[in-house]
C-alpha cells in the first residue's frame, strides 16, 4: 500500500518497531543531531519523532526516516528483512514501470494555511543546526521543484542543500551538474528569476526519487508513480506553474534571484567532511503553505558514514545508472554505488569479450551520475555479489593484475564536495578490473575455482539447528 | 552584536523561541545564523573555531557556484 504522506509512513514504521517517539523536551542543539546520528549507526536504526523541542511549541521533528535497510524495505512495502541486493532488483523491476504519470488534485492539507504576508521560515519551522560547524540552519531533505524557464517544460524535483539565512531567504547549492543548474543557467542568461517550490516533509518515495540521478528529461513524478505502484498526487503551487507533492507538510515558494551569489556554507556533506564556504544562489521566499496544526519537520543528519544519507542516497544511486548501462550492455548484472554516493562503486557483469570490464566502467562514467561522482570503480564477474565486500575483496585479491587491469584517468570531472580534490570539480578516476580475463585476453594461470561442497547448504541448516543462540 | 564567525559588528536578532527561551541572530555579511543557547564556542567571536572563521578578504575572493553565465543578447 503506497504511503500518501510522511505521517502514513511513520505510522507503518511504528507498527513494525522501526520508529521511536521522543516525548521529553529536547534542545534544538545538540540533542536532535546526536540522537539522529545514534539512530543511524545502530543495527536496524529506527526513525525518530521528537514531539517537544525547546522553544518551538508543538512543532515536531522527524529524523532518520530512511535510516536503515529495514526502513528502506518498508518504504518499498517489502518485508523489513529484505536484503540490499533483493531491494536493488525490486527497484530495477519497478523502474521498468516508468512512466506512471501523476494526478492533479485540487485540495490537500498543505493548503490549509497560506502565509503570503511577510512569511518567516523561523516562525514556520523548528529549525536546528544539523552539524556544529554548519553555517546555519539547513533544510537537508526538502524537495525543490523547478521548470525550464524558456520552455515551461522539463519539471524537475531534486534534493539540494538549503541554508535558511533570514526570514525569507534561503541559500541553495545548485552545482553545475545538477538539473536545477540547467534551469538556473537559462534564467540567468535571460536575467529573469527562476521560480521554485520547496516541499518539506514528504512521503518516503518522493524523497527517494528526488535524490535519484535520473536523466534530465525524465520526470521524477512519473518515476515516483512507477516505484509506488500508483500515481503520485500533486497540487498546483500558489504562484508560477509548478506541481508540488500533495502529501507534503509544508511548501515554501519563491524565486532564485538572478545573477547574484551570496555567502553559503559550510555544510557537513555526505562525504563525512564539511564542504567549504562559497558564494551561491539565493531564493527570495514569498509564500508558505502548510497544514493547520502541529507541523512535522523532516530533516536529515549527514556525517561520517553510515548515516541516513547513506541509506536514502544509496540503492537509488545504483539503479538509475544501472538501467542506463543495461540498455547498452545487457551483460551487466548489478551496480553497488552505495559508498559516498558512488565515489566508490562496484559493477558486476558477465564478460562479452576480453577487456569488456573496461568498456562497462567507461560507460558508467558517461551516465549522468557517473560523469562526476564515481572516482574508484571496481568491476567483478557475475559470480560475485557486488553488495558483499568479502566477495569483492576476494575477486580483487585473486583476479586483478595491476599491469593490465588498472586504469587511471586524470583530469576528469569530479564531485565538487570531494574533500580530496586538488582542483574543485576535477578528479582522477581509477578503474580496477577484477574480472577473470576471457578470450582474447590471457587467461589466469590457475583457472580452476574450488567448488563449494553441494552439501554445504544442508549442513548450514543442521549447524544452525544445533546452536543454542539465535543469530 | 558581533558575528562570532566573521566579526562583522552589525549582526542582529531575527527571532526568539517561546518564552524567549532562546534567541536567533544573523550576520548580514556572512549569513551566519546562531542560537543564544548553543554555547560560547558558537556564540563568542573570541572562542569560535578558528578553522571556520571567515575574513572579509575570504568572502571577497569566494568563487561563485554555479558560475554566472553571460547574458543572452
Amino acid at each position: 500500500m503506497p504511503y500518501r504522506s510522511l505521517r502514513d509512513f511513520i505510522a507503518r514504521l511504528e507498527t513494525e518497531g522501526q520508529a521511536v517517539r521522543i516525548k521529553e523536551t529536547v534542545r534544538p542543539e545538540p540533542d536532535i543531531r546526536a540522537a539522529a546520528c545514534a539512530a543511524a549507526r545502530m543495527p536496524a536504526g529506527p526513525a525518530l519523532l521528537f514531539e517537544r523541542i525547546e522553544g518551538y511549541g508543538d512543532k515536531q521533528v522527524a529524523m532518520n526516516v530512511h535510516g536503515s535497510p529495514q526502513n528502506h524495505a518498508l518504504m518499498l512495502d517489502l518485508p523489513k528483512d529484505t536484503g540490499m541486493k533483493a531491494q536493488f532488483h525490486e527497484l530495477v523491476r519497478r523502474f521498468d514501470c516508468y512512466p506512471v504519470h501523476p494526478v492533479k488534485v485540487s485540495d490537500a492539507p498543505l493548503k490549509e494555511v497560506i502565509v503570503d504576508n511577510k512569511p518567516s521560515l523561523y516562525r514556520e519551522l523548528p529549525l536546528f543546526r544539523v552539524n556544529p560547524w554548519d553555517g546555519g540552519f539547513y533544510l537537508s531533505k526538502a524537495c525543490v521543484i523547478s521548470r525550464d524557464p524558456e520552455t515551461g517544460e522539463n519539471q524537475n524535483v531534486g534534493i539540494y542543500r538549503l541554508q535558511v539565512k533570514d526570514h525569507d531567504r534561503i541559500g541553495i547549492q545548485a552545482a553545475a551538474h545538477h538539473d536545477i543548474a540547467v534551469h538556473l543557467r537559462k534564467a540567468e542568461e535571460l536575467n529573469i528569476p527562476l521560480r521554485v517550490a520547496i516541499a518539506v516533509s514528504n512521503d518516503p518515495v518522493t524523497s527517494l526519487i528526488a535524490s535519484t540521478p535520473l536523466r534530465y528529461l525524465e520526470d521524477e513524478y512519473a518515476m515516483m508513480g512507477a516505484i509506488r505502484g500508483e500515481p503520485t498526487e500533486v497540487i498546483p503551487s500558489e504562484r508560477g506553474n509548478l506541481d508540488v507533492p500533495a502529501g507534503a507538510e509544508l511548501v515554501i515558494e519563491g524565486e532564485i534571484i538572478p545573477r547574484m551569489r551570496f555567502v553559503e556554507g559550510p555544510f557537513a556533506e555526505f562525504t563525512g567532511y564539511y564542504s567549504t564556504c562559497m558564494i551561491q544562489a539565493e531564493i527570495k521566499v514569498d509564500v508558505i503553505t502548510r497544514r493547520r496544526g502541529p507541523i512535522i519537520f523532516e530533516n536529515l543528519y549527514s556525517g561520517v558514514p553510515w548515516t541516513e544519507i547513506d541509506y536514502l542516497q544509496a540503492l537509488n544511486t545504483c539503479v538509475a545508472p544501472f538501467k542506463q548501462m543495461k540498455a547498452d550492455f545487457p551483460e551487466i548484472e548489478a551496480l553497488n554505488a552505495t559508498y559516498c554516493h558512488g565515489y566508490c562503486s562496484i559493477i558486476s557483469t558477465r564478460m562479452r569479450f576480453g577487456g569488456f570490464a573496461k568498456t562497462l566502467a567507461l560507460r558508467y562514467l558517461s551516465t549522468p551520475h557517473g560523469i562526476t561522482y564515481p572516482k574508484f570503480i571496481i568491476v567483478v564477474d557475475d559470480d560475485i555479489d557486488p553488495f558483499d565486500l568479502q566477495q569483492v575483496m576476494w575477486a580483487i585479491a585473486v583476479r586483478f593484475r595491476a599491469e593490465r587491469d588498472l586504469v587511471v584517468i586524470p583530469n576528469a570531472p569530479g564531485s565538487t564536495v570531494d574533500p580530496a580534490h586538488l582542483v574543485r570539480g576535477i578528479t582522477t578516476k581509477v578503474i580496477i578490473d577484477a574480472t577473470k580475463p576471457v578470450f582474447p585476453d590471457i587467461p589466469l594461470a590457475d583457472a580452476s575455482i574450488v567448488d563449494i561442497p553441494p552439501e554445504t547448504v544442508i549442513w548450514a541448516e543442521e549447524i544452525m539447528k544445533r546452536r543454542k543462540v539465535s543469530i | 552584536m558581533i558575528c562570532p564567525r566573521c566579526e562583522y559588528d552589525e549582526a542582529y536578532k531575527v527571532f526568539e523561541g517561546e518564552d524567549t527561551i532562546w534567541e536567533v541572530f544573523r550576520c548580514p555579511r556572512c549569513n551566519f545564523n546562531w542560537r543564544s543557547t548553543e554555547g560560547e564556542e558558537f556564540t563568542s567571536p573570541a572562542k569560535y573555531n578558528t578553522r571556520f572563521k571567515l575574513s572579509e578578504k575570504q568572502i571577497r575572493e569566494m568563487a561563485p557556484k554555479p558560475p554566472i553565465p553571460p547574458l543572452k543578447v
